[in-house]
């Protein structure tokens, strides 16, 4: 069976050619032989269904077929009619339908037809689906007996991304990861090979959920202009006014525009260009100087309000020094997004509400006040579930400190001296106890609920108990690495929790 | 409660390397009877140097180690202001006090007191001026 790797990899060759090859040179390329290539076309063709992605002609070689689903009005597959669909699933699918024909309408006899169902049914479903489209400002609109959807772009591809289950589709080591998710699979492609190229040119890596948001928006703005063309076209006054754009970044997105351009085949305003700008730079993006060190006094004023506020509400304590850096990393780009109306998509939305109950209550109760405080747009609950975690975390960090056991060859030395510089420096951890090497091997069950063991010498053979030499100095570094460890362990803690 | 003082102050009046500066007390204390091997004592150490740097600060260093051949536990003041001693090489030198902390294996009163001593160091609360007499070494 082909690597799930030469799949994609084949993908990637086929996409950037414009016109037929020969699976020699496929199989030269991917170091495989020719009969791989045509085994793997095949895997691709049954997994995507009819019409095949790959299409091989006899005389001419291979080529993607880059007709698959473009000039297609519907992209997803299962819009296709289903007699089984549940009630709430069937409003879904319309919703969704309607979003991206906005702002043209369907005709009710259309939905009627497609949906099985009667007419009375469809007004039953407009009342629901008009009370969750109201969290994105927007509305159905019926008119001689057609049905849409108004209101601001921005608005409607928040909530095609609300509807739109986008989840591991970035991280797709294999393409078969993507039979559950009803997308088109050459979007998808291209897509991913964008968003890694471009973090290759930025030498920056996009984390999770940011790429999946960024992912989401560039299928949105591409379907969206397949549907509707220019009447897609998103109101960005606002950001003509913006002064001070980063420059490698704004290249970024130019670039990301364009070979989308060149690959949907559509003109795009340079307003796009904008938006995904702002999304790179909404994007918690790590490694790129300079746009992480410099951090607006606002977000670290409503970080602050928020550990405080919430740890007042929680009636516990709250290390500010640990709590505070993880917060404003996540404030920062979450304004931007709320200036911007970018939505984040919070797929653990749901589990942090199940598990964190009271930690997400109290988040949501504080952003209310925060929002009014310092004027800005309503805090979603994704962006609150974001928060909730970093006070779950801290919140379970602080109910429990860690165990340190303190070692060297004698323990009376360096270790004892060890434990005093550790007790001035980590006042939040608890110092077990401060034993000779020997003393700890001849009784390891005694001290086998020690979180960690710092030692001024190796410890040979001990793999049950994290353990971290360091200078009896006990410097700079010596003082990062044990922040690291801890940092490593709490985080094994919670993940466990 | 009473800060241990040291039991014994040297002062080098020469440069000397770490092994060296071992070799010397280590004869001292073998005429003094304190220890029962030069050799066992000094390999001691220096394998306890081996398996990392005793320094515990810019300028000073507390190698120790725990032996059968130490007959009682000691600490040990060596003044090298004068003479830095060469600890890793000839460019990383001690340049103001070592502390040599000797240990007998089984005498749990002496090494409290070995404990209590390094804890009063670490906390700031030894007096330098407590010191005795420094006894010269050659």
């Amino acid at each position: 069976m082909p690597k799930v790797g030469i799949k994609r990899e084949l993908l990637d060759l086929l996409s950037d050619l414009t016109d037929y090859t020969t699976a020699k040179l496929l199989a030269d390329q991917l170091s495989v032989s020719t009969k791989t290539v045509y085994r793997t076309i095949d895997q691709i063709n049954q997994k995507v269904g009819i019409p095949a992605l790959i299409l091989t002609a006899k005389g001419k070689g291979i080529k993607l077929n880059k007709e698959r689903e473009v000039g297609h009005r519907v992209q997803y597959k299962e819009l296709a009619v289903n007699e089984e669909l549940s009630p709430s699933r069937r409003r879904e699918q319309i919703t969704l339908r309607l979003l991206y024909l906005s702002p043209h309408k369907m005709k009710l006899q259309f939905i009627v037809e497609q949906y099985y169902v009667s007419e009375s049914v469809i007004n039953n479903d407009e009342r629901m689906m008009n009370d969750w489209l109201r969290q994105f400002d927007l509305r159905l609109d019926r008119e001689n007996r057609e049905l849409g959807i108004v209101g601001d772009e921005s608005k409607i591809r928040q909530a095609i991304s609300a509807l739109t289950d986008f989840t591991g589709i970035i991280d797709f080591s294999s393409i078969d990861n993507q039979g559950a998710v009803p997308l088109n699979e050459r979007d998808v492609h291209f897509i991913a090979k964008l968003l890694r190229e471009a973090e290759n040119r930025l030498q920056i890596e996009i984390p999770y959920p940011y790429d999946i948001n960024i992912f989401s928006h560039i299928y949105i703005l591409i379907n969206r202009y397949r549907n509707v063309g220019r009447k897609s076209v998103i109101d960005i006054d606002d950001y003509q006014t913006r002064s001070s754009l980063d420059e490698q970044l704004y290249k970024c997105a130019k670039w990301m525009v364009d070979k989308i351009k060149i690959y949907s085949n559509l003109e795009l305003p340079n307003a796009e260009i904008i938006y995904i700008y702002e999304y790179l730079e909404s994007s918690r993006i790590q490694n790129l100087t300079g746009i992480t060190q410099h951090v607006p006094e606002v977000a670290v004023d409503i970080s602050k309000e928020y550990a405080r506020q919430v740890a007042a509400k929680l009636n516990c304590s709250v290390n500010d020094e640990k709590i505070l850096p993880d917060l404003i990393n996540h404030i920062r780009p979450m304004l931007n997004r709320l200036s911007n109306g970018i939505y984040a998509k919070n797929e653990l939305l749901s589990q942090i509400k199940q598990e964190y109950e009271k930690i997400f209550n109290v988040v949501s109760e504080v952003s209310r006040s925060i929002s009014e405080q310092f004027k800005l747009p309503r805090i979603p609950e994704d962006e609150n579930g974001f928060i909730s975690i970093y006070f779950a975390r801290e919140v379970e960090r602080s109910t429990r400190p860690l165990k340190i056991l303190v070692a060297c060859t004698t323990g009376i030395g360096t270790a004892e001296l060890l434990r005093v510089k550790i007790e001035k420096i980590f006042p939040e951890l608890e110092i077990e106890d401060v034993v000779s090497i020997r003393a700890y091997e001849e009784n390891k069950k005694k001290y086998q609920d020690v979180d960690l063991i710092l030692s001024t010498v190796p410890i040979k053979n001990e793999k049950q108990v994290p353990n971290l030499v360091v200078s009896a100095l006990l410097g700079k570094r010596d003082q990062d690495a044990i922040r690291s460890k801890v940092a490593d362990i709490e985080r094994i803690e919670y993940d466990d929790s | 409660m009473m800060t241990p003082k040291p039991n014994m102050s040297f002062k080098v009046n020469n440069l000397l390397t770490k092994k060296d500066l071992f070799k010397k007390i280590c004869k001292r204390l073998r005429q003094l009877d304190l220890i029962s091997s030069e050799t066992q004592v000094v390999n001691e150490l220096m394998y306890r140097e081996s398996l990392s740097d005793t320094r515990i600060s810019e300028e000073c260093a507390m190698p120790h180690c725990q032996s059968e051949a130490i007959t009682d536990s000691k600490i040990i003041v060596v003044d090298c202001w004068d003479n830095p001693i060469g600890w890793e090489n000839k460019n990383e030198k001690v340049t103001k006090i070592v502390f040599l902390l000797l240990a007998v294996n089984d005498n749990e009163a002496r090494l409290k007191e070995i404990r209590d001593f390094v804890r009063a160091l670490a906390t700031g609360s030894f007096e330098f001026n407590d010191l005795a007499s420094f006894e010269m070494l050659d």
